[in-house]
């Protein structure tokens, strides 16, 4: 069983071995994947087009420059890929950062909401998924497929307790203990940005 | 009612058509239950609906020229990733490649250190501060013998420590950065830098490891150019970066 939804949007791992092994085509490729991702982040943070610029800028040269930290065995690429563009958007934020959109809130200068993009929202929900991407593989059995039920196929606990023929008090106990570490990765991403 | 039970509350956030009245009616009153679903809530979105992609916004050519510029690429990989319809084959043949070489504009400045943003940013620290926090960020006056500059260190969000700085000049022109706080509130270790004041740059000091210490101020590194005094707090993570997190921070004045 392969869930639609395990797919990492067009990202084939093998490029990733590429991409650690210096080739600039590998590169190329994940920005042609995550660029607009990581654009529509910043933009959705900023509100300033040219620092969304700046900031995709930013995401792919550390990206590129640090790819020997990157270590796969404990995040895919697309993760880690999310998880430099929070850090270069924080670091925009800060301090000075700040004043400049306060000035923007004074002067009107800044984008209007609508202007960011209806992507916006879409690119939180994108990252996020990225960053949930193999976890449910981490999770073990019977965790996996426990989950895999409930998300992929709409099963009630009780119908997974039936299926997997497990009791129904532990079925549970998994979707609980699941959703929280799934949570937490989603929260230690943020947490780090 | 007492707050829900967390195995209900996942239920409640994994199946949208799962029947609990009240449960449900608990989420309206209860802010804190309300906000751990809201938790689980995303969490569930992020798994199981497949996001729309093509609203995403796209970065223009220039911004692939940049990095291009700025990692010193290969002609082979110079056009913009995102400007073709399709998937570029893995080897384009030589002849593929643009005949007439673009010329690229250098990197770009980051957008705070644009002209018109500094300005904006300017008038927000006027506006903001009422002038006294700019005053307060112009370059260090020049050296007096001994002490020549020192810093109020304030906490920032999250912290409470606060303390003071000050750059001394020694009698062989070597310069020190004296550290003191009254507490050591890193969750990981304390590091102390100097930064610019746009924060474009910064000059990692050392680390601190207790609450003072003190620290060499590289010859050359002029104080006007990073007037920042600022601890931060650091992870354990093998990342040579600052973390972002700040401690205190102050601005050295003569």
């Amino acid at each position: 069983m392969t869930p639609p939804a395990q797919a990492s949007h067009g990202w084939d791992d093998r490029l990733t071995a590429s991409f650690l092994a210096g080739d600039e085509k590998a590169l190329a490729a994940a920005y042609r994947e995550f660029a607009p991702l990581v654009h529509t982040l910043a933009l959705r943070s900023l509100a300033d087009a040219s620092a969304a610029d700046d900031v995709t800028q930013e995401v792919f040269i550390r990206v590129w420059r640090s790819r020997s930290t990157f270590n796969p065995d404990v995040a895919r690429l697309p993760a880690w890929i999310v998880g430099i563009t929070r850090n270069v958007i924080t670091d925009a934020h800060s301090a000075t950062a700040r004043e400049v959109r306060k000035a923007h809130a004074v002067a009107g200068a800044g984008l209007a909401a609508g202007e960011v993009g209806a992507g916006s929202e879409a690119a939180e929900v994108l990252a996020d998924r990225l960053m949930l991407d193999g976890e449910l593989e981490r999770l073990g059995e019977p965790q996996g497929s426990i989950m895999k039920l409930a998300f992929y196929e709409d099963l009630t606990h009780e119908q997974i307790s039936r299926k997997l023929d497990l009791p129904l008090g532990t079925v549970k106990s998994h979707i609980r203990r699941s959703l929280t570490h799934l949570r937490s990765r989603l929260e230690v991403d943020h947490a780090a940005s | 009612m007492p707050h829900l039970d967390p195995e209900q509350l996942s239920l409640l956030a994994l199946y949208d058509d799962w029947e609990d009245a009240d449960g449900r009616e608990h989420l309206n009153v209860c802010p804190e239950c309300a906000s751990d679903y809201a938790a689980l809530r995303r969490t569930v979105d992020a798994v199981k609906t497949t996001p729309d992609s093509t609203s995403l916004s796209v970065p223009g050519p220039q911004v692939w020229a940049g990095i291009h510029r700025e990692l010193g690429l290969a002609d082979s990989v110079r056009e913009d990733p995102l400007s073709g319809p399709g998937t570029k084959p893995a080897e384009a043949p030589a002849e593929a490649a643009p005949s007439n070489v673009a010329v690229f504009s250098p990197r770009k400045k980051a957008w705070w250190q644009r002209t018109g943003t500094w300005i904006a940013a300017a008038a927000a620290v006027v506006l903001v501060a009422g002038g006294g926090i700019w005053a307060s960020m112009r370059p260090a006056q020049p050296p007096q013998p001994t002490q020549l500059a020192q810093a109020q260190l304030t906490p920032l969000a999250q912290y409470s420590a606060s303390g003071s700085a000050k750059v001394v000049e020694a009698a062989d022109g070597s310069r020190s950065l004296e550290v003191t706080l009254d507490k050591d509130e890193a969750k990981g270790y304390q590091e102390v830098w100097l930064i610019a004041p746009d924060l474009s740059r910064l000059v990692s000091l050392g680390v601190m490891a207790s609450d003072s210490g003190t620290f060499q101020v590289p010859a050359g590194l002029q104080l006007a150019d990073y007037p920042i005094v600022d601890v931060s707090d650091e992870p354990v993570d093998g990342n040579p970066g600052h973390s972002s997190v700040s401690i205190v921070r102050g601005t050295l004045t003569s």
